[in-house]
C-alpha cells in the first residue's frame, strides 16, 4: 500500500528517479514507482523516504549501474559497523562480502544491470568487527525512460542466527544420522574395521576436522594406529607416514596421559589446563585443537566380575584441528562420546565374537575328540563283539565236538548255555534244551542226586562228584559232574557245568583193581610159602644147618620179607593215589597214636639200640583214620631207626597248631619225629617225599627200603588235609613233621 | 598155650603145609587142613575145632561164602573164625570183621608168630 493509499502495482520494476542525490533513500519502491506518471517530483517524496530508509527495520542498500553505494541504512550501519559515509561509492565485493562469495555477487549484480531477474538471494558480509552477517536480498531495480537500469535497490533481513539454528539442527540431524547409522552398523555387523574406519571418516567429515583417527592401546604392545581418516591435500599428516615409535601420537606418553580421562577438549594450545608435554607433541604435528574421548569395553565374562576399570581401557578416539583452532561444541563432544561408547560395544561384540569363537573352537575340537573317543570306542566294541561272535562260535564248534555235556545253568536251576551232547544224552534237539529247567531233562531220580551239589555250586562252592546218570535210552553210566560258580560281583549268577562219561573208567578201575587183587593174591600166596617155610627153617626146630646154610637161609628170609615189604608199598601206594579209598575219620587221642607206634616199632628199635622217646605234653586229639596214621608214623619211625647211630634216641612229639590249609584256618596238631642221624643234604630235601628217591641208592638195598615210605606218608597226611615236610642239617640228622587235622566240633 | 585143634581152610597146600608145620613147632595144637571151603564146612561139622583159620580166596567157594555158611550152622556157628588174606591190608578188615570174623591175618605171614597171634585173637594167653 503507498503512501497516498494507492494500490502497490510492478512492485519487482519501477521506473528510476530523474534525481537521485546521495541523501535519496528508496526504501519503498512503491513511492517512487510510477512508470505512468512520468512528471511527479522525487524531492519531496525523498525527503519523506529518507526518513522512511532509516526506520525501517530491514538492511536497505541503494546501487548505481556500477554497483557503487548509493545509500546504506541506519540498519546497514548498525549490523556492519560501517557507516553510509564509509561505504558509499565502494561496491559491496570490494570489502563488505566474505571473500568467497564476491565473484558470485558481481555476476549476480551484473545480471540485474542486464535486466534479468533475480529477486532473492542471500549473501553474508562481513562485519567491521569480523563478525559475518547472512542476510536475505530482495532487489528492486530502477529504470529510465529508455529502459535502462539505473539504479538498484536492495532490500536485506538478516538471517544469521536463522542460518546458523538451521546449521545447528542440520548438523545435530546428521550427528543423530551418522550416530544411528553406527549404532546399527554396531548392532548388524562383526566386521569391526569396517565399523571403526566408517567411525572415522564420518566424524572426520561431519565435524570437519583435519584428523580423525582411533588408536589401540595394549598393554604389553606398541600403540597401534586401527583407523584414520584425513582431509585430502588437508594439513594433516597421516600416523600411517610416521609409524611407531616416530610418532609421538602412537607413543605410551600421549596414549597414557588420557588413559584416565573420561574426554580431554582442547580448543587452543594456550588453553588452561592443557600438559605442556600434549602441548608439545601437538605442536610438532601442528595441531591447534584436539578432542580426545577414551575407548571402554565391557569386562568380557571370563576376566571376572571384579574387574578393574582401567582393565576396560582399550583405546583413543582422537579429533584434530590443524592450521587453525576451533572451540569444540558441547554437541560435538558429546557426539564424539557416543561415538566412543558405541566403538567400545563394538569391540565388546567383537571379543565377545572372538571369545565366542574361541570356545566353538574349543567345543569343536573336545566334540571332535569326543566323537574320534565313541567313534574307537564303538569301533572297540565292534571288535570285541565280533571277536566275542567269533569266540562263541568257536566256543560252541569246541563244546559240540566234546563228548561231554557243557553247559550254563542259572541259578533258577535254567540251562542258558549246552552243547550238542546233551542231545545224544537225552535225545531232545541241543537247540530246545536253552531255558528249560535242569528237572525239566534229567530224570527225578538223577535230579534228587544232583541237587544238594547244584545248590552247593550256587552257593559259591567249585563241586565235583561222581553220579550215576540214565540217559533217555534208559542205559545206565557213570559220570564225573563238576559244577564251577560263575561269581560276578561276588553273586554267583549261574554254574558251568562239565558231566564226562567215565563208565569207560569205572570199568577199568574195576578190572584194575581186580587185577591188583589176583596179582596181590598171587604174588603173596608164594611168597607166604617161601617166607614161612624160611622162617621156621630158620628157628633151627628143624635141624641145625652148617653156619653158611644159615647164613644163606638169612639172606633168603631178609630179602623175601623186603619183597614182601615192596609189594606191600607198591599196592598201597596205588590205592591211595588213585583216589579210591575213602577215609573214614574218627577222633584219635594223640599219645594212643604214639605210643602204638613206639610199641610197634620198639623191637625194631631194640635191634639197632635205638631208644625211643614221646613227648607230648597236653591232651590232643586228631580226625583221622588210626591204622592210616599208624602207618605214616611207623614208616617214619623206620627211617628215623634205620639212620641213627646206635645207641642214639629217636624222638616222636605233637604240639597244638594253627595252620592256613586250602585258604581255611583251621586248628592242627603238628606232629614231629626227630633223629639224630645222618641227616639229609639239602639238594636231595626237596625230592625226598618222591617215590624211589632216597638219600643214598644203596638204602634200599642195605638197609631194606623200598623207596616209597615217604611217597606213602605224604599220600596219607594230604588225604587228611594235613601237610608234610622235613627240616635236615647234613651229619646231624633230621626232622619230619606233619600236621593233622583236630576234630571239629562240628563233627559227629 | 593149652591144646587147641586148628582148621586151617586154604587151597593152597603148600601154605597149608607151612602153616601147619609153624604151628606145630611153636605149640601143640593140633592142626587139620582143607583144600576149599565145603571140605572145610565139612570137617569143621566133624571135628570139635577150637579155631578156624580162613583163607579168603578161593575158587568155588571163598572165604566169605565159607563163613557164612558157618555162621549159618548152628552146629559151626561159635567157632571163632580168623581170616587169612593177601588181599592188600585195611581193604576188606573192616568188611572182614563185620561178617563175624574175630580176626584178620595177612599173607604172608610169620608162622613161627602164628600161633601166638591167634592166641591173641582169641584171647588164650
Amino acid at each position: 500500500m503507498s503512501s497516498d493509499g494507492a494500490p502497490l502495482s510492478n512492485p519487482s520494476k519501477v521506473a528510476s528517479p530523474k534525481n537521485l542525490s546521495p541523501s535519496m533513500t528508496a526504501t519503498d519502491e512503491t513511492a517512487y514507482a510510477t512508470p505512468s506518471d512520468p512528471d511527479t517530483p522525487l524531492d519531496t517524496e525523498l525527503l519523506d523516504t529518507e526518513t522512511l530508509l532509516n526506520a525501517a527495520g530491514s538492511l536497505i542498500v541503494v546501487f548505481d549501474r556500477q554497483g557503487r553505494i548509493k545509500r546504506f541504512n541506519r540498519t546497514c550501519e548498525t549490523s556492519t559497523g560501517y557507516t553510509e559515509q564509509d561505504v558509499q561509492g565502494h561496491c559491496v565485493w570490494e570489502f563488505l562480502l566474505v571473500p568467497e562469495e564476491r565473484v558470485a555477487a558481481k555476476g549476480l549484480f551484473q545480471q540485474l544491470i542486464n535486466g534479468q531477474t533475480n529477486t532473492y538471494y542471500e549473501s553474508t558480509w562481513l562485519g567491521k568487527d569480523g563478525e559475518t552477517h547472512v542476510i536475505a536480498w530482495s532487489n528492486t531495480v530502477l529504470t529510465n525512460r529508455l529502459g535502462r537500469v539505473d539504479f538498484i535497490i536492495s532490500s536485506g533481513i538478516e538471517v544469521t542466527e536463522q542460518r546458523r539454528s538451521r546449521r545447528q539442527l542440520e548438523g545435530q540431524y546428521r550427528q543423530s544420522h551418522l550416530l544411528a547409522e553406527i549404532t546399527q552398523k554396531v548392532r548388524q555387523s562383526l566386521a569391526l574395521d569396517e565399523i571403526l574406519q566408517t567411525t572415522v571418516s564420518e566424524v572426520q567429515g561431519l565435524l570437519g576436522c583435519d584428523h580423525v583417527f582411533i588408536l589401540k592401546v595394549l598393554s604389553d604392545a606398541p600403540v597401534r594406529l586401527v583407523a584414520e581418516s584425513l582431509t585430502a591435500q588437508g594439513p594433516a599428516q597421516s600416523l600411517l607416514r610416521r609409524p611407531w615409535p616416530v610418532n609421538p601420537l602412537l607413543q605410551s606418553g600421549y596414549v597414557e596421559h588420557y588413559r584416565w580421562q573420561s574426554v580431554s577438549v582442547i580448543d587452543t594450545m594456550d588453553g588452561p589446563g592443557v600438559a605442556p608435554e600434549i602441548v608439545d607433541i601437538l605442536n610438532q604435528l601442528a595441531v591447534k585443537s584436539e578432542l580426545v574421548v577414551p575407548i571402554l569395553v565391557h569386562a568380557r565374562p571370563e576376566d571376572g566380575i571384579n574387574t578393574e576399570p582401567k582393565d576396560n581401557f582399550w583405546g583413543l578416539l582422537i579429533a584434530h584441528q590443524c592450521i587453525q583452532s576451533r572451540r569444540w561444541s558441547p554437541l560435538e563432544i558429546d557426539l564424539m562420546q557416543q561415538l566412543a561408547n558405541q566403538i567400545g560395544v563394538a569391540i565388546n561384540h567383537a571379543q565377545l565374537l572372538e571369545h565366542m569363537e574361541d570356545i566353538v573352537v574349543e567345543r569343536t575340537a573336545k566334540l571332535t575328540k569326543t566323537n574320534q573317543q565313541l567313534r574307537r570306542e564303538v569301533d572297540e566294541r565292534l571288535r570285541t563283539e565280533s571277536a566275542l561272535r567269533r569266540s562263541e562260535k568257536q566256543l560252541r564248534l569246541i563244546t559240540n565236538a566234546l563228548p561231554a555235556l557243557v553247559a550254563y545253568i542259572d541259578s533258577h536251576h535254567r540251562y542258558r548255555f549246552n552243547n550238542y551232547a546233551y542231545e545224544r544224552w537225552y535225545d531232545i534237539p541241543y537247540q530246545q534244551i536253552k531255558g528249560r529247567r535242569v528237572s525239566d531233562i534229567v530224570s527225578l531220580e538223577v535230579y534228587q542226586q544232583i541237587l544238594p551239589y547244584l545248590e552247593q555250586a550256587l552257593a559259591g562252592e567249585t563241586v565235583t562228584f561222581e553220579s550215576e546218570m540214565i540217559q533217555s535210552s534208559g542205559e545206565r553210566l557213570w559220570a564225573s559232574v563238576s559244577y564251577i560258580p560263575d561269581s560276578q560281583d561276588g553273586r554267583v549268577k549261574g554254574i558251568f557245568s562239565l558231566v564226562s562219561d567215565i563208565s569207560d573208567r569205572k570199568a577199568a578201575e574195576r578190572m584194575k583193581d581186580e587185577f591188583i587183587s589176583i596179582v596181590s593174591h598171587e604174588l603173596r600166596t608164594p611168597l607166604t610159602s617161601i617166607h614161612g617155610s624160611l622162617k621156621l627153617l630158620s628157628t633151627g626146630q628143624l635141624g641145625k644147618l652148617k653156619a653158611e646154610g644159615q647164613e644163606l637161609i638169612d639172606i633168603a628170609l631178609k630179602n623175601t620179607e623186603r619183597l614182601t615189604r615192596l609189594i606191600n608199598d607198591v599196592l598201597d601206594l596205588e590205592r591211595m593215589s588213585s583216589g579210591r579209598v575213602t577215609l573214614t575219620p574218627v577222633a584219635c587221642p594223640v599219645t594212643d597214636l604214639l605210643q602204638s607206634a613206639a610199641d610197634a616199632m620198639q623191637p625194631m628199635a631194640d635191634e639197632y639200640n635205638i631208644q625211643l622217646a614221646i613227648r607230648a605234653t597236653e591232651p590232643l586229639e586228631v580226625w583221622a583214620e588210626s591204622d592210616q596214621v599208624m602207618q605214616a608214623l611207623t614208616n617214619l619211625l623206620s627211617n628215623a631207626i634205620k639212620f641213627s647211630p646206635q645207641g642214639a634216641t629217636v624222638w616222636m612229639q605233637a604240639r597244638s597248631s594253627a595252620n592256613q590249609i586250602n585258604n581255611k584256618s583251621s586248628s592242627y596238631v603238628e606232629f614231629l619225629i626227630k633223629d639224630v642221624g645222618r641227616g639229609i643234604p639239602s639238594d636231595k630235601l626237596e625230592n625226598i617225599f618222591e617215590r624211589f628217591q632216597q638219600v643214598d641208592s644203596s638204602d634200599a638195598r642195605e638197609r631194606g627200603g623200598t623207596g616209597l615210605g615217604l611217597a606213602i606218608c605224604r599220600e596219607i597226611i594230604q588225604q587228611h588235609q594235613g601237610r608234610i615236610w622235613v627240616k635236615s642239617i647234613h651229619g646231624q640228622g633230621s626232622t619230619f613233621y606233619f600236621t593233622l587235622p583236630k576234630p571239629d566240633v562240628s563233627s559227629p | 598155650m593149652l591144646s587147641k585143634q586148628i582148621l586151617m581152610i586154604d587151597d593152597e597146600s603148600d601154605i597149608q603145609t607151612v602153616a601147619r608145620i609153624g604151628l606145630t613147632i611153636m605149640s601143640d595144637w593140633q592142626v587139620l587142613t582143607a583144600s576149599s571151603g565145603k571140605e572145610g564146612i565139612a570137617q569143621a561139622k566133624s571135628h570139635k575145632l577150637d579155631a578156624i583159620l580162613l583163607d579168603v580166596m578161593m575158587p568155588d567157594m571163598d572165604g566169605i561164602a565159607t563163613l557164612k555158611a558157618l555162621k549159618a550152622d548152628s552146629s559151626t556157628q561159635s567157632i571163632p573164625i580168623i581170616f587169612l588174606t593177601a588181599k592188600s591190608r585195611a581193604l576188606n578188615r573192616k568188611e572182614l570183621y563185620a561178617l563175624g570174623a574175630q580176626g584178620v591175618i595177612h599173607k604172608p605171614f610169620d608162622p613161627t608168630t602164628l600161633a601166638s597171634q591167634i592166641a591173641g585173637f582169641l584171647g588164650w594167653n
